[in-house]
């Protein structure tokens, strides 16, 4: 089941590459259905999970002689993201109806199968694989049909997230080396691995090893310091590539650091706790900061994806169960909301011809329903109680809170919060509120029903946190349980 | 037995064709088809035979090995005479010296590879470097081409002299020439002026892989000559002689720690060197020549690593790179024949004018850089875990990070074709039958990349059976 | 009494001569004779060490008639090109080989 959800991407893809047509009436609308399809397949997978600990695992041989084999499976941390994935490929499909290369509509399926391969791997190596296959498409989505610093801005993400995908797999690889000592054979298996912890832990290495993987998913969370790629990347990418970068990409980052960097090397987190969340502070106010000071809107909301994920580093590096929870959480939620942002910002720009703030004015007055999404999606950016992004938020200053390394942080955090707070209604006020300047068509049924999803979710995951709650519980539990017996 | 007979089917084969070409009219196509089928026709035997173990006229051992070492330098010779069927008419002096040369350097190579001794070790090495001048050489109306080779000559001459002198000093050191019994001696510990031997001949045997800093002669080498050509020197020399080096070891040399690290400092120059080289070219030949001493500094660090899983990984590595750099080297050839330059700004949107031929290409440059799904990356993969199965971490990490740099200058080169416009427009007429032969390399890089065991397990074997003795 | 170690030593200097030959060398056909010297120079080890410790089987200086001809063969390889490099340059003077850089 799960292997469908990652390998019939990547047939769709090749079907459209080789179905030849001028425009891409056949490839869109063939990419929707599969992706349409799929959503629903992981929705019934998200359904039907027995509650906790990995389901649906399927395990087969690969490469023997290396000790790599074809496992996957997902737990209640896993699911959420798979779904996500398959809904924000609808939803970017949907948002680039008006495109006429299919290359575009194959890549985004590539993406998705390669996303989804990323969060069901539970071998090491295949999980590297394709952590490093998601990057190929992406550099081509924002190159190809990126906006003015397209190259630069490609080149970038591709370099830098290589950088933390070596640094990965060397980590990967000498995990493998030290554990075979405990574990008497070669494996890159995550479940065999974690037997071999306690031993790892007490080896001198276990930092290195820790901080290999920990920079790649820094990189890719994004944290300060290495965040400088993401506002080139969001800006730069069409529509499409920024709803994927930031609802899905980047949540590979937080999900490596609680399945990996926690699974593998508890002690080395505890550790390392409070660098973690200071980074995560530091992130929290300083992106909040850069967005108050962005002119671009695109720009500044990939600067409050910073702050957003601050949120998730610090709920991971609290060790709490509450804390991680809210990580979870805000990932979802941040998936969600700034799919939506994005989902708007593209769509706006679309019509006004331009991403500066001060060239916008009086969005509501002209665009009732694409302003009011709009409106929406940034006070769910803004953590606004009711919407997706609060509980996330809320839950991983919590767990912060109680934790004693990451306590004093919280209320560096609060500044944070705070300012984007301000930024976030600043920007409602400049861009939203007002005199209508200019008449622009509102929202189309194709672009409505790209948003519609989202606006649901956001609300839903705001009042209902039943829907997510017990899922991530699912999840983190047998991991708190394998890690308090360890610590 | 069969081993035999494929030896002298290389070498009779050669000289037919060689014979016959004066007979046949100029650009047919015969003298390539029989080339290729001969290639054939002795991968077929090699696979057939893979498990005799004989020894030949008492120095040519039929092994695992020496059957590999036909499969992939036939299979090497197999697509340069394939790729060469496009232009064999505009070959001066008609084409029967550049097959046969083609089918006696593939012969140079398994006697290289096979041989229990220093004398047919030599003598493999010379044949087959005798092929590659001649190659290199081959495209008698070019100046760059005669330049290129001259070069090439001049220091393979003395890289073979150095391997020779290093060959007399460890017969003078061992007082034998069979590989057995320099091992015994070498077992009980190195006499001095045997190390010594052992020590240039690794010099001797670095020029030939175009490890630095014994890679003086690639970059223009491979600029000079055709790049048909230059897929041949890109690839058979390598197979022969990293295979040859891994045979030399086992077999004759122990190996001494003293020459696995000198050749795991190789490996690390060559590595981090050739890619910070290959950043600066914008000469499309010149940066593949250095990115082959970069992809040799990785395959001399599985060489290095040694024991089954290193030089199969070895092994793996010269597959993946014959299949990627050969077709790399093709795409090139047919840019060149539909009049496209090759420097980063002649192949700028080249996907508009040529788009299967760019879509080929551009699985090659993938497959090098090491993009997952392709069989270049595996085979990084299994050299760097080769380093980790045996703890040299440094060199792994920095190993890694040079692979960024590689993805660098490739992506750069797909950049220029598939996002930047055309100076001219209008579509390319390219070569059917070099797009077909890209084709197939391309199909090939897909299926090592997903389907590595099979390939890889028979290098294990072939390895394993080596070490074994 | 002569020993082995004479004519290693021999063989040494001819190889160093020759190594001289080839890097500092101006024209191209000094630098193939400095090649043929570096063989000749092996050829002699070889068939030294064979006179002296190998007397049964006498393999190196098997392996010395061998280089001659593999030497020759080099060698008129070399000349061959050489003849094209002088078709199209008109000098056989080692910088024109320099003269493709990148």
């Amino acid at each position: 089941m799960v292997s469908l959800l990652i390998f019939v991407p990547f047939l769709a893809a090749l079907v459209i590459a080789l179905f030849e047509e001028e425009d891409a009436a056949f490839a869109k609308r063939f990419a929707l259905g599969v992706s349409g399809v799929l959503t629903l397949i992981a929705l019934g997978l998200y359904f039907r999970y027995p509650g906790e600990g990995f389901a649906y695992a399927e395990k087969l041989p690969w490469m023997p002689f290396l000790g790599a084999s074809y496992h996957v499976a997902l737990d209640g941390i896993a699911l959420p993201f798979v779904v996500l994935t398959a809904l924000l490929t609808v939803v970017s499909v949907l948002a680039s109806w008006r495109k006429k290369d299919r290359a575009f509509f194959a890549l985004l399926l590539l993406l998705e199968g390669a996303l989804t391969g990323v969060f069901a791997a539970l071998d090491l190596l295949l999980f590297f694989v394709f952590f490093e296959i998601v990057l190929v498409p992406m550099y081509f989505v924002i190159a190809v049909w990126g906006y003015e610093e397209r190259r630069y801005a490609a080149m970038k993400f591709l370099l830098y997230s290589l950088v933390g995908s070596v640094l990965m797999l060397a980590a990967i690889l000498g995990t493998a080396y030290y554990a075979s000592a405990e574990l008497g054979k070669f494996t890159f298996d995550y479940l065999e691995l974690q037997k071999a912890v306690p031993s790892l832990a007490s080896l001198p290495v276990a930092a290195w090893l820790f901080w290999g993987f920990a920079i790649a998913f820094l990189i890719k969370l994004p944290s300060f310091p290495v965040h400088t790629w993401l506002p080139h990347a969001h800006t730069q990418a069409p529509t499409a590539g920024s709803i994927f970068l930031a609802g899905v990409l980047l949540k590979m980052g937080g999900y490596g650091l609680i399945r990996f960097n926690l699974g593998l090397f508890p002690t080395e987190m505890k550790r390392f706790a409070a660098v973690l969340g200071v980074l995560a502070v530091i992130s929290i106010v300083y992106g909040a900061y850069v967005t108050l000071a962005q002119r671009d809107l695109k720009r500044l909301i990939a600067n409050s994806s910073v702050n957003h994920m601050g949120y998730v580093l610090l709920g991971i590096a609290s060790m709490t169960a509450i804390g991680l929870h809210g990580a979870v959480y805000q990932m979802v939620a941040h998936g969600v909301i700034t799919g939506l942002m994005f989902l708007m910002v593209g769509l706006l720009s679309e019509r006004t011809h331009t991403r500066e703030i001060g060239a916008m004015r009086g969005i509501y007055a002209s665009m009732p329903l694409l302003g009011g999404i709009f409106w929406l999606a940034l006070l769910g950016g803004l953590g606004l109680p009711g919407l997706a992004g609060f509980l996330g938020e809320f839950q991983s200053l919590w767990g912060a809170y109680l934790a004693e390394t990451t306590r004093w942080m919280v209320w560096l955090a609060l500044i944070g919060l705070l300012t984007l707070v301000g930024a976030m209604l600043w920007t409602v006020q400049r861009v939203l509120l007002g005199e209508k300047e200019k008449d622009y068509p509102d929202l189309d049924p194709i672009e409505l029903a790209a948003a519609a999803p989202l606006v649901v979710l956001a609300v839903l995951l705001g009042l209902v946190p039943a829907l997510l709650t017990p899922w991530i519980d699912g999840g983190i539990q047998p991991l708190l349980a394998f890690i308090r017996g360890l610590l | 037995m069969i081993t035999l007979t494929i030896v002298l089917l290389l070498a009779l084969g050669g000289l037919g064709v060689a014979l016959a070409a004066p007979l046949l009219k100029r650009g047919s196509g015969v003298l390539a088809g029989v080339t290729m089928a001969i290639f054939a026709l002795a991968m077929i035997l090699a696979v057939a035979g893979f498990n005799e173990r004989a020894l030949i006229f008492g120095s040519l051992e039929a092994s695992p090995l020496t059957a590999l070492a036909v499969l992939l330098l036939s299979a090497a010779g197999f697509f340069v005479a394939w790729g060469n069927l496009a232009r064999g008419e505009e070959l001066w002096g008609g084409p029967g010296e550049f097959f046969a040369f083609l089918l006696w350097g593939a012969l140079g190579g398994v006697l290289l590879v096979g041989s229990t001794n220093l004398l047919l070790f030599f003598l493999g090495l010379e044949l087959s470097a005798y092929a590659t001048y001649v190659l290199a050489a081959y495209d008698r109306d070019r100046k760059e081409s005669a330049e290129g080779a001259m070069k090439y000559l001049v220091l393979g001459a003395l890289s073979s002299a150095i391997l020779l002198y290093g060959f007399a000093l460890v017969y003078a050191g061992t007082g034998s020439m069979e590989f057995a019994a320099i091992r015994a001696a070498f077992l009980k510990g190195a006499p001095a002026l045997a190390l010594l031997g052992a020590l240039l001949a690794l010099v001797g045997l670095g020029f030939k892989l175009a490890l630095v800093p014994f890679h003086a002669w690639v970059p223009d080498a491979y600029q000079g000559a055709r790049p048909v050509a230059a897929a041949y020197l890109a690839s058979a020399p390598k197979i022969a002689v990293g295979l040859g080096l891994a045979a030399l070891f086992v077999r004759a040399f122990g190996p001494p720690d003293a020459v696995t690290q000198s050749l795991l400092v190789l490996a690390l120059f060559s590595f981090v060197f050739g890619n910070l080289w290959a950043l600066a070219q914008t000469n499309l030949k010149r940066l593949l020549a250095y990115s082959t001493i970069a992809h040799m500094g990785y395959l001399a660090l599985g060489l290095a690593i040694g024991g089954t899983f290193g030089y199969a990984a070895a092994g793996f590595y010269l597959l993946a790179y014959l299949i990627a750099g050969g077709a790399a080297f093709f795409a090139l050839e047919a840019a060149e024949a539909a009049g496209v330059p090759s420097t980063i700004e002649g192949w700028k949107g080249l996907f508009k004018r040529a788009p299967g031929l760019s879509v080929l290409a551009a699985i090659a440059f993938l497959s090098l850089a090491g993009v997952p799904g392709l069989a270049g990356f595996l085979a990084k993969l299994y050299v760097f875990a080769a380093s980790a199965k045996v703890g040299l971490f440094a060199v792994l990490v920095v190993a890694v990070l040079t692979t960024v740099l590689g993805y660098y200058y490739y992506f750069r080169v797909l950049q220029a074709a598939f996002l930047e416009a055309p100076k001219e427009e209008g579509r390319l007429s390219v070569n059917p039958s070099l797009l077909a032969l890209l084709f197939v390399l391309a199909g090939l890089s897909i299926l090592f990349g997903v389907w590595p065991a099979g390939a890889f397990s028979g290098l294990e074997q072939a390895f394993r059976v080596l070490i074994g003795l | 009494m002569i020993t082995l170690g004479h004519f290693l030593a021999l063989s040494a200097v001819l190889f160093a001569i020759g190594l001289f030959g080839v890097i500092t060398r101006r024209n191209l056909i000094a630098v193939l004779m400095s090649v043929e010297i570096l063989l000749n120079a092996a050829a002699i080890a070889f068939a030294a060490t064979a006179a002296y410790k190998d007397p049964v089987f006498f393999s190196g200086q098997l392996f010395a008639l061998f280089i001659m001809v593999v030497a020759a063969a080099e060698l008129s390889i070399g000349f061959a090109i050489l003849l094209n490099v002088f078709r199209h340059t008109g000098s056989a003077a080692t910088d024109v080989v320099e003269e493709m850089r990148g």
